[in-house]
């Protein structure tokens, strides 16, 4: 992936994530009329607001440029801090850039992964399937990966044991639900 | 007399035990983490804060704070052997700590900090002490359309300071209100938005909230980002006791940073990452006697280091009497002390300013006896705080963090709101969305929605309570006011 593409890619996402509490509210708004007028008030109207604030967001780039300078502030992202039609001062630059992104997608989706298996296999067998696969993706040596899977693992445990909490339950046996 | 007895409480109670243990692990814990950079104070207070139900709620919240007051210490370690700072507060004491570190004084450097530290939490203490009645009677005179009213000043002022947009950091405030609402109405006990499942009757949780984003959000952007171990062998020296003495001889920088730190740390939404720079400009402007500033210059680590300090208990000031964190930790304080039944406002300085006082006496505590000895004990040591890699911290924070939720109320929804939250978390910080907004609308948007019906209840539904009394229409003005000044900067950066 080169610099421009993973500049789309970031414009991109911060569409999706305006577009994401647009639909949120937009449903929190539509949803309070289940309810009577004065338990569902005070959702109904922060909802709207909040809606309407994300559609100015969606609909920025049909904005004056002052106000669109009010709406949207000033770019964040956390590498990508080019202004539009800079290019990137080398091929590393980009390099960096999608590594990283790599890197964040790869943890974001190995914790999804752990929250699934947490409710397929239990929080035990989980905790030590993901420090491993987290491990052998960073290259962690193995005594480290030890320390670290005896570390969470310990955790877990003591945890479990002084709360009562069950570690071990898989859906094979009913599942954590 | 306000305190009434309750200083003397305040202090047998942190002098008990277990509550003094907790309190020197707190700060052990707080400096070990704060030393490892990108980790800080608020990821250590976030995966402690579930565990904290097994304590009682005093032990819990002095237990927390001291976590953050020693992670404020701890980040300078890292910013004055590595030039990385450990936490956004310390960042300005880069500016002078690294170049006296490899100008071979990084045992002076350290010392400075922790001696620096030490007083400017003293002077932050002070201030707090002496500012109590005042304080008192000014949350006495709040009703409760001033609460309503301060809910939303405070989610003003922090989406402006925060990083990103003012527009953008109200959004993240009004999702987090919307969070908030799931569950029984408080006044009309209608169900909302639970999709008939019984495990959302009692609502979304506050810990998942505060974990996602402080916790799964922050490790995900950690994982992309290098650079922050320490390569190869740090030499440390120089010495500790010049340090000192070189602090010590600047009594008047002490005072002023941490009058500066306290005062901005008070301040909704500024925090320590604000106080260190304002400190540090401050003394650059203010000394005219050969300056070096930026290559070495111990009056700039004095300065950064003492108000980053001064700026935790000031940050106390609106978190425990209006409920509006002055910092993401002290967001996680407030989320804390609601965990633990303690409401922020009126009652922590009326029937329970034992407690509130415990929490004063314990920044004084660890700044005049903890940090010091610790500190000092630390600085021989501290370049092995500095290479723990990252990569490392990430699965125990993650791991901790899913099963720490889990304990609040053994309810699978939180393991998965924490998971959702972290995403979403991150993807906020990536495109200017205030993570710390977002909390604050989860915490304030019950105490909003019951202080806005009990007002209507008392008015007969009629608005015009909020512009019946002075305090209130203050309040509206304050927030106009707030609104404006952050529309006027973004148009005038275009």
């Amino acid at each position: 992936m080169d610099f421009h593409s993973l500049r789309k890619y970031e414009s991109y996402s911060n569409y999706v994530i305006a577009f994401l509490f647009f639909a949120i509210t937009l449903g929190w708004f539509y949803g309070s009329y289940d309810y009577s007028f004065r338990g569902a008030a005070f959702p109904r109207y922060i909802s709207l607001i909040a809606a309407l604030m994300c559609l100015t967001i969606l609909l920025q780039n049909f904005l004056p440029s002052s106000v669109r300078n009010v709406v949207i502030g000033e770019e964040s992202g956390f590498n990508l801090e080019l202004e539009s039609g800079e290019t990137p001062d080398s091929e590393q630059q980009s390099k960096e850039g999608t590594e990283s992104m790599k890197d964040r997608l790869f943890t974001a989706s190995l914790i999804g992964g752990y929250l699934i298996g947490i409710y397929i296999l239990g929080f035990m067998i989980a905790t030590i399937l993901y420090v491993i696969i987290h491990s052998l993706h960073n290259k962690i040596s193995w005594k480290s990966t030890i320390i670290i899977t005896l570390i969470c693992t310990i955790s877990v445990y003591a945890i479990g044991a002084v709360l009562t909490i069950d570690i071990w339950s898989s859906i094979y046996d009913g599942g954590i639900l | 007399m306000i305190y009434d007895g309750a200083l003397t409480e305040a202090f047998f109670l942190l002098f008990s035990w277990p509550i003094i243990g907790y309190a020197i692990l707190g700060i052990l814990i707080g400096i070990f983490i704060g030393a490892i950079p990108g980790i800080g104070p608020s990821v250590g207070m976030t995966i402690a804060l579930p565990l904290t139900v097994l304590i009682e709620p005093t032990a819990a919240i002095i237990f927390l704070f001291t976590i953050y007051m020693g992670g404020m210490y701890g980040g300078s370690i890292s910013a004055i052997i590595m030039n990385v700072p450990g936490t956004a507060g310390s960042a300005a004491s880069t500016f002078d700590g690294y170049p006296l570190s490899r100008g071979g004084l990084a045992l002076n450097a350290l010392a400075i900090s922790a001696t620096s530290s030490a007083i400017g939490g003293l002077v932050g203490v002070i201030l707090l002490l002496v500012s109590v009645p005042v304080i008192v009677a000014i949350v006495v005179a709040f009703r409760s359309p001033d609460f309503f009213l301060i809910a939303f000043i405070g989610l003003a002022m922090i989406a402006i300071i925060a990083r990103g947009s003012l527009w953008k950091g109200l959004i993240a405030g009004f999702i987090g209100i919307l969070y908030s609402t799931v569950g029984v109405a408080p006044i009309t006990a209608d169900i909302r938005y639970t999709f008939g499942r019984l495990e959302l009757f009692d609502g979304l949780h506050l810990i998942p909230a505060i974990l996602g984003v402080f916790a799964i959000a922050e490790m995900i952007k950690l994982s992309g980002e290098e650079g922050s171990i320490a390569k190869g062998n740090i030499n440390l020296s120089g010495s500790a006791i010049d340090g000192i003495r070189s602090t010590l001889k600047y009594p008047a920088i002490l005072g002023k940073s941490g009058l500066i730190g306290t005062a901005i740390g008070a301040l909704p939404g500024a925090g320590a990452s604000l106080a260190n720079f304002v400190s540090y400009t401050e003394v650059v402007r203010s000394t005219k006697d050969n300056p070096k500033f930026g290559e070495g210059d111990e009056r700039g680590l004095i300065a950064s280091e003492a108000s980053n300090n001064a700026a935790v208990g000031g940050s106390l000031v609106p978190t425990l009497s209006f409920g509006i964190p002055g910092s993401g930790a002290a967001a996680i304080l407030l989320g804390a002390l609601i965990l633990h039944g303690l409401n922020p406002g009126p009652t922590l300085f009326d029937e329970s300013l034992h407690i509130t006082l415990s929490l004063y006496l314990a920044l004084g505590f660890g700044a005049m006896f903890v940090i010091p000895v610790v500190g000092l004990l630390v600085v021989t040591r501290a370049s092995y705080l500095t290479k723990i890699n990252t990569d490392y911290i990430i699965p125990i924070v993650v791991v901790l963090s899913m099963i720490g939720v889990y304990t609040i109320r053994a309810n699978w929804f939180d393991v998965i709101t924490v998971v959702v939250v972290g995403l979403l978390g991150y993807f906020m910080v990536k495109h200017g969305y205030s993570i710390i907004a977002f909390v604050l609308g989860v915490i304030l948007g019950p105490i909003a929605e019951q202080n806005l019906f009990r007002s209507l209840q008392l008015s007969d539904g009629s608005l015009m309570i909020f512009i019946q009394r002075p305090m209130s229409i203050a309040l509206i003005i304050l927030l106009i006011l707030v609104l404006s000044a952050g529309i006027y900067d973004s148009v005038k950066e275009d």
